[in-house]
């Protein structure tokens, strides 16, 4: 409680690659052409998400466009999905997401996400249960989006 | 060690605090910061429920009473003397209990615990005794003129619950109008919009301004305009969770008493920091939480007119709250039993009452100028650093013990978990009050909000984390 611990989660949290990730955000646009209702929002504490996903003639998905306004974790979980799910089916990109979020919610150990780049890092906020709504959020959304299999 | 030599109003330039607190002991030496009209001082006088503060007593009157800033009332804080460390700056979602609190809980439960207002054997009457003596404190504290005036409720939520179903029932109807402010916390806004979704009545909100503060024109034209005539209720926040904001509560409650509309006032986040005299506050009812003012988690009350209470229909319906109940007709307990159906929480009211008796021993007034000195330095402070926004009203007088505010580009949940590294904890988010977010445009702010017992070293320390957060995520 008095912060003597050295090893402090907070840089756990935020890690160089997250930061990374919110202050360039990759695939971040404006998406201001989308209806209000697309907007996605966690209401604990007002951010909000609006996603566009573009599939290409294969039935892959070509491109995740984000825009919207979030913490740093919920900014660069964002921009990490918007990168990992390019060239996956449907299938692929919601059975990826039931894990991710399962791996949020404690269910599932971090260590599954290890062979996933940048994505592995974000793992870390499970261990802020007050923060993972904010990794989350995106991800949710996504879940939403997607076209029916 | 310099002593503080300040006078009424000034702040203090050297640093006073962390380097006085608990574990390093107290300088006793040093003059006290003094309250009201000074006159003869003498050191260390005993102050009822006190432990290792020594209040300072100028004369006999109550207001002749003052805390020395630099005298930690954190040792009286368990939790917070045993993380001197720790800065706690989220005093507006709940605070620290003292000693007194804590001890008064148990010795309830040690000695006393028996179910109220039923039997006869000496146990029973020693609990009855408790509950009852404590809503006489509450009485005391509030400047009521009768116990009966006086409700146990689990918080200014359920009493705010309790006051919307009960007035709606006996005053609201079709094409009515329940007047809130736009500031409220969602408790102070949502019962009165359900109330008025169910009655088929109208919510109409005193618009907010962009200092956080209300228009209070707004009352003319609606004079003007006939709908004032359609006001039944109306309810207001004394001081808003969000920004501070001292309400003008006078305003709303002349114009309330000039309609004899029942006027509501949530004072969950004023009774912590100002005097409250309900004879003088000019409103129906007020309502607080008692885990707000050093009380337990559960503990609250509320204060109403004798006239209004009595014509009030009761809330929930159960044991206690009866006098006579045969198969086709119940009637009602007098007041205030009408409204405390069931077993009540007396630990939760025996507490209460301790941290309220704690209040009055250190003083009421002294307490509130011991805080004003940190909130205005708080508010100096936060104001001249680089890229920082403060919202809520300019003027120091217009505000107490909350600010909230941004750091450019920075989010407030980064900005609060950075500064929980740092082991300072603030609140981040929309405190519970998303009208009041929307109308400043902003979707969330970091909240530090102030108690008697922070130190300027508190404010020193919350400064250098939100400087550190700063360079942190870096300016952009």
């Amino acid at each position: 409680m008095d912060g003597t611990d050295t090893a402090n989660p907070f840089d756990e949290l935020y890690r160089e690659i997250i930061l990374d990730h919110y202050k360039h955000p990759r695939n971040k646009a404006d998406l201001s052409h989308l209806a209000d209702d697309a907007v996605f929002e966690n209401p604990s504490c007002g951010d909000t998400v609006k996603l566009e996903v573009c599939m290409d003639d294969d039935g892959l998905i070509a491109e995740v466009r984000f825009d919207g306004y979030g913490c740093a974790v919920s900014t660069a979980s964002a921009s990490m999905m918007s990168e990992r799910l390019v060239g996956m089916t449907v299938r692929e990109a919601r059975s990826f997401i039931s894990v991710f979020l399962s791996v949020l919610r404690g269910e599932k150990d971090p260590e599954c996400l290890e062979k996933w780049g940048d994505l592995a890092l974000l793992g870390g906020v499970s261990q802020f249960p007050l923060r993972i709504k904010c990794a989350a959020l995106a991800w949710h959304a996504m879940e939403k989006i997607l076209p029916e299999e | 060690m310099n002593g503080s030599n300040t006078k009424d109003g000034m702040i203090p330039d050297e640093r006073i605090g962390d380097a006085f607190l608990g574990r390093f002991g107290k300088d006793k030496s040093s003059p006290p910061i003094q309250a009201g009209r000074a006159a003869s001082v003498r050191q260390g006088a005993s102050v009822p429920g006190g432990i290792g503060v020594s209040a300072v007593e100028t004369d006999e009157s109550a207001e002749g009473r003052s805390i020395r800033l630099n005298d930690s009332l954190k040792d009286e804080f368990p939790l917070l003397a045993a993380n001197p460390n720790l800065v706690y700056l989220d005093n507006a979602a709940t605070t620290q209990k003292p000693a007194a609190v804590l001890d008064a809980v148990e010795r309830y439960y040690r000695e006393s615990n028996a179910n109220v207002h039923r039997s006869l054997y000496a146990l029973a009457e020693r609990s009855t005794l408790a509950y009852e003596n404590a809503r006489r404190t509450v009485e005391t504290f509030l400047g009521a003129s009768s116990p009966r005036e006086i409700i146990f409720t689990r918080g200014a939520t359920e009493g705010l619950n309790f006051l919307a179903w009960s007035l709606s029932e006996l005053l609201l109807g079709e094409g009515d109008i329940v007047l809130i402010g736009s500031l409220e916390h969602h408790s102070n806004f949502v019962p009165w919009q359900q109330a008025a979704l169910r009655k088929g009545a109208e919510l109409l909100l005193l618009p907010g301004l962009s200092d956080g503060t209300l228009d209070m024109n707004f009352l003319e034209a609606i004079a003007s305009d006939g709908r004032a005539d359609r006001v039944k209720i109306a309810a207001l926040a004394h001081v808003s969770n969000a920004f501070g904001t001292v309400n003008p509560v006078r305003i709303l409650s002349q114009w309330c008493r000039e309609r004899n509309i029942p006027l509501v006032l949530d004072a969950a986040q004023s009774v912590p920091h100002l005097p409250i005299d309900v004879r003088k506050i000019g409103a129906d009812f007020v309502v607080f939480s008692g885990h707000k003012v050093y009380g337990p988690m559960g503990s609250g009350a509320l204060w109403g007119r004798e006239e209004w209470l009595e014509k009030m229909p009761p809330w929930q319906s159960g044991g206690e709250m009866i006098s006579v109940v045969k198969p086709e007709k119940t009637t009602w307990n007098e007041l205030p039993y009408k409204f405390e159906a069931g077993t009540p929480n007396v630990e939760a009211a025996v507490g209460l009452a301790a941290a309220l008796e704690w209040m009055m021993g250190k003083g009421i007034e002294a307490l509130e100028k011991r805080e004003r000195y940190l909130e205005l330095s708080m508010q100096k402070k936060l104001e001249a650093v680089d890229g920082l926004t403060l919202y809520g009203p300019e003027h120091p007088d217009e505000r107490r013990a909350v600010y909230s505010f941004n750091l450019e580009g920075i989010h407030s949940h980064d900005a609060a978990q950075y500064l929980s590294r740092e082991n300072v904890a603030v609140r981040s988010g929309h405190h519970c009050a998303q009208p009041a977010m929307r109308l400043m445009g902003i979707p969330s702010t970091a909240r530090a909000s102030l108690a008697p017992y922070n130190t300027l070293g508190d404010i020193d320390r919350l400064i250098d984390a939100v400087i550190g957060a700063r360079k942190y995520f870096g300016g952009f």
